[in-house]
């Protein structure tokens, strides 16, 4: 996570000829938002720390003759900086041009059509001709992992996805190969990326400022489904998906747009529409129920480690595959409702599981890769949750429907798995998982409910976030992690615990990978910052607070489910359709 | 062999005797042994032991500038001026030490020779 | 000091040896003693008439003079000349006196031991002086008064950018420690530039003592030598001279018995230009992707793994035994006003006498092309001289005579560099040299920012386009607004200065980039599109010679008449033009 400095020491500086005192943990781009400027950038991206590489935000620095880049270069006392004038325009204006003579005019069908931050700075900059021969990289589109697409013809160089894929997620998949005009971005040994670690987080996607790498589109198999009157479309949503998608239509991040949602989708002609946090109230059941089966048996892995993000389940089946045991075997929740759908339901309202089409809304592009992962996510006779796409593409069949999302009336979903309690809701943040498991777990142990509802030690935007349940006596050490960069050290401790002999450090463990949880997943609306990652996380808890239930175990619906069809938390029948399996994967499959 | 404390510096320089009565130093820097170097190198090791010559030192040094006529040689003999030949090819090697080594002619056509500023160190004091 | 013999032979019959006695005598009077030395030689040979006298190593044999005459023999072989009146022979093939004097202007500092001394010994560089500076360093001296020294010296990197040394020393002095580290740039990578390799390869000490007083004064134990893989035996020289400090205890723990322990390490580099920056050259040490980060935080404050780092290059390392144990107002003397001390030239290119030189600063150009290095092959025209490498300019004919110093070159729009010099002559098509250059940039940019990665590459296509006579008026107009992006928003100085070599030849030789353009023309026969090779037939007898040099057999005749060059089968090779006794081949 790209924290700013502040150091409490303020120093004078001239910025356009105006005396300011700032703190000297400025860099020159932060200080000059003060002045009203915001200097022009391409490659800096506010949630990264800066690369220094594309060289439009030079800045002229008086008693210097060379120009400094603003982004990466801090405020010093006495500085006197001129943030535009002609010749600057004239430099930006020529690096800007050079960038644009790499880059293919595909504008009109490219992903990134009318948001793409290249499209933005070239229109600002009034391009108008393109004065440089076209010098196009030939390498050759990846889309082997079906989640994440990597387009190295567009790339404009910035190293943010190197940025993001090494230093922040550390999982090694993405790195500039060759050198010189001949460099691009590829995994090590340039192969593809299904043979790569990658694991398909997406947050590369999410920091990309051109189409050179973009989340596998699905939309037409959707559209594919939604047309054919044979076919029973089913739709469930993401709790990250509410409080984010309202940013794409000039809302606030944060702002909760539940019921809309459900009218919009059976306006798109969905015929049933459930929600993801019901899959979450019984991911709960389950794996509270399997956590106190571990403690009071003694059988069983402990730590318990979550195991409904499917990038961090891909991270540690690479990285660390000897924690496997470690996993709680609960499927994730978008999978449990799609199990659910293609029996329960099925069953329930008569409808021949084989029309049924599953289409799940996530903030993620690694449910895509998720949903074939293994046969368990086939356990319903077909596959469970038969397309996922993200945020950014319902945004995308939302305009091309005409339908005007803010204008409709509230709806609800249908209940059958569709009621939710605010433990679902605060799945999509980090440390909602164990929040949630918590409220269940000390139910389940003691027969009580929580005085305090509310968590506070695993809420917050911290890597890593420890504590100490007292469940009657009992204490329960518990971990959250979030960004599998984060995670590293809590598997590290583990692993020395184990080989040392000495005590596990922790009882339950949760892990997300992306930084600030599934709100800021690879499949979010772009330009997210740790701002905007606390307000959608707010919205969430506000969800969460506003909803009369809290409680997993207190869903009607889910109770309902229990009686008429699993019988209880961990019966045979749940293991089948709502439990899976994992396995050790190579790191490089070449 | 015991380390060095200080002023040991200066006693080992005191107490130094080369102990031998000459020495040639070929040029052996990449750019000698590309040109030829370690063949002439060879031929002088041979040269000199066959006759009998140990108390000649044969040393490798650095590139001293010359390129334009590698590969070349200093012969340093007690009571005779240091000579630095150039282009030295393997029949130039056989002639210096039969003629300037033993019988103390130079052999002009391969002279280089150019007195030079050296504001080296102090070296051998003859 | 290398010494004039003076070897006399006096007939048997006077044993009073007159004309030695007076030689001794008047060389003790003028206290020529160091300069010459006199040497009782048996029959020199030539004539058995009077005394002879053999003076080497000019060479010249002088006889029938008398003892009053043996003094303006002396006076005039102390000027390095002869005195004609009495000469009985001199060598005809080395003019004794030389007329172009490869090495009076020299002034060796840098290369004070390299060729006078055995590398691998170290007991000889000890024999020379070695680590004289060293024990002088830590035990008479202290951090600030070696800081002072080398602020008084003036001396500047020698890499190439002309930092003042003293400067950085007391910056990374002042930096907290407890961890710094020194680094030693050796990563040689100008074309044509091999100062770094002759010092390593022939006096790998210097360096090594350099570091460690550099280490003793920053308060630094460990040094890395970054040293490029190309470069094996200045490798083994270097292993075996550390391997041999170490030995004697004047490297490692507990230097000469104090507290001063350094340990230096070897680092390879892996083919890339761009790890002579030294960010980069960092980034390279900790095994990252040789990219340079941006500039400030330099590496004074935070370099190798965050700590202050202490980076210079080979040939200022080698100046500072000499410095400290000299002091640095010696130092100050040689040069000029604002660049002191001494720089070592790799002059290569058209030049007679290639090789390493070293001067002092101001010397002028004219004076290491022509005096020096004996001036342009085969009595050719002198063109311009290139300095710094793929970073610097062109120098034309008009400014030879400047004296050389960091301010100097860099008002004409080159700069120093790192000491590459390279000699154009009437041949050299200054748009093929500005070709050459380009294409090296741009195979050794990294990557990283978008001025360098793709601006280099867009001006290279533009001198291709150009040389292959496709060129138009807007290039050199697009060439220049390249440039300035490159300059002023590439990340590190091999994007910023990748430009110079082509806007220096802009400058000062824009007419032969117009024939190239609107004429479609290059003089000089280089760029092969642009050149045609016709014979003229009033000038061409029908040798025939160049029909039968021509490699592809395109030029056909009868002798005694005028012969005919196929212009669509010919190969522009330039053969025939050269091979032409009679002229008679017009190039244009």
């Amino acid at each position: 996570m790209y924290m700013e400095k502040v150091t409490g020491k303020m120093v004078d500086i001239k910025i356009n000829g105006k005396d300011f005192n700032v703190d000297q943990g400025m860099t020159i781009l932060e200080a000059a938002r003060l002045a009203h400027v915001k200097i022009p950038t391409l490659c800096k991206h506010d949630d990264l720390p800066a690369t220094a590489s594309c060289g439009i935000c030079v800045v002229k620095i008086k008693g210097n003759r060379k120009l400094l880049r603003a982004c990466c270069t801090y405020v010093e006392p006495g500085m006197d900086i001129t943030t535009h004038d002609g010749e600057l325009y004239q430099v930006r204006k020529s690096v800007l041009d050079l960038i644009l003579s790499t880059h293919p005019f595909l504008c009109l069908t490219c992903l990134r059509n009318g948001d793409c931050e290249l499209q933005t700075l070239s229109e600002e900059f009034g391009i108008r001709s393109r004065p440089y021969k076209e010098m196009l990289q030939q390498a050759p589109k990846d889309a082997s992992t079906k989640a994440i697409v990597l387009e190295p013809v567009k790339c404009i160089h910035c190293g943010r996805c190197v940025e993001v894929c090494q230093n922040i997620q550390k999982v090694y998949a993405l790195e500039f190969v060759n050198r010189g005009f001949e460099s691009r971005i590829a995994p090590a040994g340039d192969i593809s990326l299904a043979d790569s670690p990658c694991i398909k987080c997406g947050q590369c996607s999410a920091h990309c400022p051109v189409g050179a790498l973009v989340e596998f589109s699905e939309i037409p198999k959707v559209w594919d489904a939604l047309g054919k009157p044979e076919i029973f479309p089913i739709v469930q949503v993401a709790p990250a998906v509410r409080v984010a998608i309202g940013e794409a239509f000039g809302l606030p991040s944060g702002t909760i747009l539940t019921k809309k949602l459900y009218a919009l989708f059976r306006r798109l002609g969905f015929k049933a529409v459930f929600d993801t946090n019901f899959g979450a109230d019984l991911t709960i059941m389950e794996e509270s129920s399997e956590l106190i089966s571990r403690i009071n048996t003694g059988k069983g892995a402990m730590p318990m480690i979550t195991s409904c993000c499917p990038a961090w389940v891909d991270f540690l089946e690479k990285y660390y595959p000897d924690l496997i045991e470690h996993f709680s075997s609960a499927k994730s929740p978008h999978e449990m409702v799609g199990a659910m759908a293609k029996t329960y339901y099925a069953q329930k309202m008569k409808i021949d599981p084989a029309t049924m089409f599953v289409v799940s809304v996530m903030p993620c592009t690694a449910k895509k890769y998720e949903v074939s992962r293994t046969e368990d996510m086939s356990s319903s006779g077909y596959q469970d949750v038969d397309v996922s796409i993200t945020t950014r593409e319902l945004v995308r069949m939302i305009k091309s429907s005409g339908i005007q999302l803010l204008e409709l009336e509230d709806e609800e979903a249908d209940s059958a798995l569709g009621t939710y309690t605010g433990a679902g809701t605060i799945f999509g943040v980090t440390g909602g998982v164990m929040e949630a498991a918590i409220r269940t777990a000390y139910f389940f142990l003691t027969g009580r409910n929580l005085d305090k509802i509310d968590v506070d030690a695993v809420r917050g935007l911290k890597g890593v976030k420890s504590g100490e349940i007292d469940i009657n006596g009992k204490k329960i050490r518990v971990a959250v992690a979030h960004g599998t960069g984060n995670v590293r050290a809590v598997m590290d401790e583990l692993r020395a615990a184990k080989k040392a002999g000495t005590p596990m450090p922790y009882d339950f463990i949760e892990v997300m990978a992306c930084e600030g949880g599934c709100i800021a997943g690879g499949g979010q609306p772009y330009q997210v910052t740790n701002a905007i990652r606390r307000k959608r996380t707010e919205g969430i808890y506000t969800d969460d607070k506003k909803s009369k239930l809290r409680r997993s175990h207190e869903n009607p619906d889910v109770q309902q489910l229990y009686r008429d069809f699993l019988d209880k938390p961990l019966s045979p029948k749940a293991h089948k359709l709502l439990h899976n399996h994992y396995k050790a994967r190579p790191l490089y499959y070449k | 062999m015991p380390k060095m404390k200080k002023g040991d510096l200066e006693k080992f320089r005191k107490a130094y005797k080369p102990g031998h009565k000459g020495e040639i130093m070929i040029s052996m820097g990449t750019c000698g042994i590309a040109a030829g170097g370690d063949t002439v190198y060879r031929i002088f090791e041979e040269e000199l032991k066959n006759k009998g010559l140990e108390n000649i030192k044969l040393k490798k040094t650095g590139c001293l500038g010359m390129c334009f006529c590698e590969p070349n040689l200093v012969v340093k003999l007690e009571g005779m001026p240091e000579i630095l030949y150039g282009n030295v090819d393997e029949k130039a090697a056989h002639s210096i030490v039969s003629e300037h080594v033993i019988k103390k002619n130079i052999l002009n056509n391969y002279v280089i020779f150019m007195p030079s500023k050296d504001t080296g160190m102090n070296i051998f004091k003859d | 000091m290398n010494k004039q013999y003076i070897f006399v032979w006096e007939p048997e019959t006077q044993k009073e040896r007159p004309i030695y006695n007076t030689l001794v005598k008047i060389i003790n009077e003028k206290s020529l003693t160091e300069r010459f030395e006199v040497i009782r030689s048996p029959f020199i040979g030539f004539t058995t008439d009077g005394p002879i006298v053999r003076i080497m190593p000019e060479n010249v044999i002088y006889t029938r003079f008398k003892p009053e005459d043996v003094e303006a023999i002396i006076d005039a072989h102390l000027k390095w000349k002869r005195l004609d009146k009495f000469i009985l022979s001199y060598d005809n093939k080395h003019l004794p006196i030389p007329e172009k004097d490869t090495t009076s202007k020299q002034f060796k500092i840098v290369l004070r031991n390299i060729g006078y001394m055995d590398p691998e010994s170290i007991d000889e560089y000890i024999m020379r002086g070695g680590y004289k500076a060293l024990e002088k360093a830590i035990f008479d001296l202290n951090p600030d008064k070696i800081i002072t020294e080398m602020k008084a010296s003036g001396v500047r990197g020698r890499g190439g950018a002309g930092f003042p040394a003293g400067l950085k020393w007391e910056l990374t002095k002042k930096e907290p420690g407890p961890q710094k580290y020194v680094i030693c740039n050796a990563d040689e990578g100008d074309p044509g530039a091999y100062m770094d390799r002759s010092v390593l390869e022939g006096d790998p000490h210097s360096v090594i003592e350099g570091m460690m007083i550099g280490g003793y004064t920053i308060g630094a134990d460990q040094g890395y030598i970054y040293i490029r893989a190309e470069y094996p035996l200045a490798i083994e020289r270097l292993e075996k001279a550390i391997a041999a400090a170490k030995e004697k205890g004047l490297l490692g723990r507990n230097i000469l018995g104090s507290d001063f322990s350094f340990e230096i390490e070897l680092r390879w580099g892996a083919g890339a230009f761009v790890c002579g920056e030294e960010t980069a050259l960092i980034a390279s040490i900790e095994g990252k992707r040789g990219n340079p980060r941006p500039r400030p935080p330099f590496p004074s404050v935070s370099g190798l793994w965050g700590k202050p780092t202490f980076i210079n290059n080979v040939e200022t390392w080698a100046n500072v035994p000499v410095i400290i144990e000299k002091g640095g107002a010696w130092f100050s003397s040689i040069g000029t006003e604002k660049s002191k001390g001494t720089k070592v030239f790799a002059v290569t290119g058209k030049v007679t006498n290639p090789g390493l030189v070293e001067v002092p600063m101001g010397t002028t150009i004219r004076e290491i092309v022509f005096d020096i290095c004996g001036g342009i092959q085969h009595n050719k025209k002198f063109k311009a001289v290139q300095t710094g490498g793929p970073s610097g300019g062109v120098i034309p004919e008009k400014y030879l005579d400047m004296p050389i110093d960091y301010e100097s070159l860099q008002s004409i729009g080159s700069i120093m560099g790192s000491g590459g010099m390279i000699v154009m002559d009437e041949d050299d098509c200054m748009v093929d040299v500005n070709k050459f250059y380009l294409q090296f940039s741009v195979d050794e940019s990294c990557g990283k920012c978008s001025p360098c990665r793709i601006g280099g590459k867009q001006i290279l296509q533009l001198l291709e386009k150009i040389t292959k006579g496709s060129g138009e008026k807007e290039d050199i107009e697009k060439i220049r607004s390249i440039s300035l992006a490159m300059q002023k928003a590439s990340l590190c100085a091999l994007g910023q200065t990748t430009p110079n070599p082509v806007i220096s030849a802009l400058q000062y030789f824009e007419d032969e980039y117009v024939m190239h353009i609107e004429d479609k023309k290059c003089l000089t026969g280089k760029c092969r599109d642009l050149v045609e090779y016709v014979i003229i037939t009033d000038k061409c007898i029908g040798c025939g010679l160049c029909a039968v040099r021509c490699p592809v057999k395109c030029i056909t005749g009868e002798k005694r008449k005028p012969y005919l060059i196929d212009q669509k089968a010919c190969i522009k090779c330039g053969e025939c033009y050269n091979v032409c006794k009679f002229s008679a081949v017009k190039r244009g």
